[in-house]
């Protein structure tokens, strides 16, 4: 019983430390808790040319698309921006009880979109196959689970959860070998993914000084140390090129 | 006596009885205590016999044999099993690394353990479970069982098998995509079939049905589990909520949508007729029967009576390196002895004769018999140092060569406007012969015998005996699409050579080389350990 006061007393403790430090819920009505953090990505140097996929190997998949299908391992702009750049602040202490809602992945015409997905440990993630051909969803992590599952029907959905922190689970699809897509699962919600213009932003971070790392699955990752203010929002802007 | 030098005689009396009796059980304690008092000990020792060559002493799949074995061993490391009963997610349960040891892997270089203990493989499940850790730099090592959850799955009886449930089942692997990786005839051609690969890069073939190989046992109800649960590392996935969403809530549906599916792929096993009217011996044991006088080895083979109280046992050898289908062959074994002689007796399916020795690119068939020189066997490849083999190796191209030279064999027979080089003895007959002259057996261009005696103290070291030493004959027969072949000698042999004799039981394997499959030297196909009990 003791043991149970005492542990009953940590977690008060940790629970308003929590709520003290990290409102993240943002714009609360005139009073602001956090700032954001923002800014692009973008490539320097010569831009690889966009790779097809060749669909050949499946005749379903490939009789979904009218035009050439491109392989989202390096999309750049033609301002030689950065998409599908995962940033997220590195070093946040604190962590946050996982959203209710669940974080969709879809595969439609052989192709999961979105292609980099961040969320939550404990948070939902749903997998639905659009297609109507089988699909697998084989997620090799290397600090969670690995998981393998066959989706032979188009609707079908897949819930998966994980319980700890990795950036970069690659998910593949054995079936069709072009099929890629990464999950990051981060204890915090302060992570972004960048668009079709190499933006991001992150916004509702409570006050502090932290590392943002920008992690992509060609270019690896670049880092950067800002400070964040209340109301405030703090710049970062990252530079990726070929290794 | 001074009371120091007492006391002293005192302290290492003291130490003698019971100082070495804590610090140095092993040396002190008979074996069978030290079993209980310090398992680590032996379970270690058989871990580095059997398991180390491939997997590696710390269990990451870099032993020193891993790069001529395909599929690669496992990575204990990574915490991915190939065989569970339990659902995708989770770690095997004890008693699937148990089977997974004891029956091996069909149609891989992972042998069965059958020769063990139980308890002896029990104790290595153990010891592999504790190598299955993560050790990230500077950081405590995680051991992926520690709190781990095995839930394994309720394989139902299986349905009787039907028509119209194959026929039903043969839907099922269409609709479920089956083909994709298997191809529609199930011999692994599917469309994504060459782009698969395993956990760790290396490219994997896809299971062909028509083998009737399977790596996790081929019974309906290990298909199940393989279906219902998937094969980590693998690009297999699970198909259990597939099941859920395509048969329906009602059983009687499930039950026939699943077992129809595993007698549709079981339909489609093409038989292999080798292996009629043999036996898989009991207990590893194959009995060498008392025969009439072996003489003649023409008279060994056809429909002699010299074979009738020899029991014919079925035997799995496996292959190496894999290759796309039939991995895994049945040979037929028997053996007699006649109390000077014995004979060993192997028969197996091979629809290519292959024992052209002219053209590089071209490889022979062949088959060898493996001895243990100890009674407990060392690795099954070959034997260790502490460990050595007799091996009896029979080889179609040696056996093509008797009493024909050089130029007989290839030049003049095979290409009239061929070439070869002379040997001297071609010119003159006293001519010396290096190699030959100092007796060494494989210098000899003329062969007398297709079998080579050769003796080996682990991989690599293979070594063929000196001429003199020669002392094993025998013969192959090839027909109706199969091989026979017999090999003699006397029971009693000479220094590291196997000696037999009546009630002994003396470790025995089997290898087998398919030349139109390009097995040479050590890719080839070998079986796991007997015992041939002479009685």
């Amino acid at each position: 019983m003791k043991m149970n006061v005492i542990t009953s007393a940590v977690l008060l403790t940790l629970c308003l430390s929590t709520a003290t430090d990290s409102t993240y819920a943002g714009n609360n009505g005139n009073t602001v808790a956090g700032g954001s953090v923002s800014g692009t990505v973008k490539f320097e140097g010569t831009a690889p040319k966009p790779r097809p996929i060749n669909m050949v190997a499946d005749k379903v998949c490939a009789s979904q698309h009218t035009s050439t299908v491109f392989s989202e391992d390096a999309v750049i702009s033609s301002t030689n921006t950065l998409k599908n750049v995962f940033v997220y602040i590195k070093d946040f202490k604190g962590t946050a009880p996982a959203p209710k809602g669940a974080v969709s992945l879809t595969q439609s015409g052989c192709i999961y979109k979105p292609h980099v997905l961040g969320l939550m440990v404990g948070q939902k993630l749903e997998i639905t196959n659009d297609d109507a051909l089988l699909h697998n969803l084989h997620g090799t992590p290397s600090v969670n689970k690995e998981f393998n599952v066959g989706q032979p029907k188009k609707g079908m959905k897949n819930e998966f959860t994980f319980d700890k922190e990795e950036v970069g689970i690659p998910i593949k699809c054995d079936v069709h070998p072009w099929m890629k897509s990464y999950l990051h699962v981060l204890k915090h919600p302060y992570f972004a993914v960048t668009d079709e213009n190499g933006k991001f932003t992150i916004s509702g971070v409570p006050a502090g000084t932290y590392t943002v790392e920008a992690w992509h699955e060609k270019y690896g990752t670049k880092t950067m140390t800002i400070k964040v203010t209340d109301g405030g929002s703090a710049m970062a802007d990252f530079s990726m090129s070929k290794k | 006596m001074s009371k120091k030098f007492f006391l002293l005689l005192i302290g290492f009396s003291a130490y003698f009885l019971f100082g070495s009796f804590i610090i140095q059980p092993k040396y002190w304690l008979n074996k069978e205590e030290n079993k209980k008092s310090n398992p680590t000990v032996e379970t270690e020792t058989l871990y580095n016999t059997y398991c180390t060559p491939c997997h590696g002493s710390q269990g990451d799949g870099e032993g020193e044999l891993a790069y001529l074995l395909y599929p690669k061993p496992r990575n204990f490391t990574k915490g991915m099993f190939k065989l569970r009963s339990t659902p995708s997610g989770q770690m095997p349960s004890d008693d699937d690394l148990f089977k997974t040891i004891k029956n091996g892997m069909a149609g891989t270089a992972m042998p069965s353990f059958t020769f063990l203990k139980e308890d002896e493989i029990k104790s290595l499940v153990d010891f592999v479970k504790k190598l299955s850790q993560k050790c990230p730099p500077n950081q405590p090592c995680e051991n992926y069982f520690t709190g781990a959850v095995t839930n394994p799955v309720k394989v139902p009886e299986p349905l009787a098998s039907s028509a119209e449930l194959v026929e039903k089942g043969k839907s099922v692997y269409t609709s479920l995509g089956c083909d994709k990786c298997h191809g529609e005839k199930g011999i692994g051609d599917g469309p994504s079939a060459l782009t698969l690969k395993d956990g760790w890069g290396y490219p994997i073939p896809v299971r062909d049905f028509t083998s009737g190989t399977y790596v996790g046992g081929g019974s309906p109800k290990d298909l199940y589990l393989r279906f219902i649960t998937g094969m980590s590392g693998t690009p297999m996935p699970s198909f259990e909520s597939a099941i859920n969403e395509m048969a329906g809530t009602n059983d009687a549906d499930r039950q026939k949508y699943i077992w129809g599916l595993i007698h549709y792929i079981k339909s489609l096993e093409v038989k292999n007729a080798s292996t009629q009217n043999t036996i898989s011996p009991e207990n590893n044991i194959i009995e060498c029967q008392k025969s009439s006088a072996i003489t003649d080895t023409d008279k060994l083979f056809g429909n002699s009576k010299i074979w009738s109280n020899a029991k014919t046992y079925s035997i799995p050898v496996n292959r190496l390196w894999q290759k796309t289908s039939n991995n895994q062959l049945l040979v037929s074994v028997s053996a007699i002895y006649d109390g000077q002689k014995v004979a060993v007796k192997m028969v197996w399916n091979d629809p290519d004769k292959t024992d052209n020795t002219y053209r590089i690119q071209e490889f022979q068939d062949g088959s060898a018999v493996q001895f243990s020189l100890t009674d407990k066997p060392g690795f099954h490849g070959m034997g260790s140092k502490d460990s050595p083999v007799d091996i009896w190796f029979w080889h179609s191209d040696w056996q093509a060569r008797i009493g024909k030279d050089n130029n007989q064999l290839y030049a003049h027979s095979s290409y009239a406007d061929g070439h070869t080089t002379d040997y001297p003895q071609s010119i003159h007959p006293n001519a010396l012969s290096t190699g030959r002259d100092a007796g060494n057996n494989l210098s000899q261009d003329i062969k007398s015998s297709p079998v080579e005696a050769v003796s080996a103290k682990g991989p690599g070291t293979l070594k063929s005996k000196p001429t003199i030493n020669q002392n094993v004959t025998g013969k192959g027969v090839w027909a109706e699409n199969k091989w026979t072949v017999v090999l003699i000698r006397n029971m009693s042999g000479g220094k590291e050579e196997v000696q037999i004799a009546n009630g002994k039981e003396i470790p025995v394997a089997f290898a087998i080389w398919n030349g139109s499959m390009n097995d040479r030297n050590g890719q080839k196909m070998v079986s796991t350990w007997y015992k041939l009990k002479v009685r």
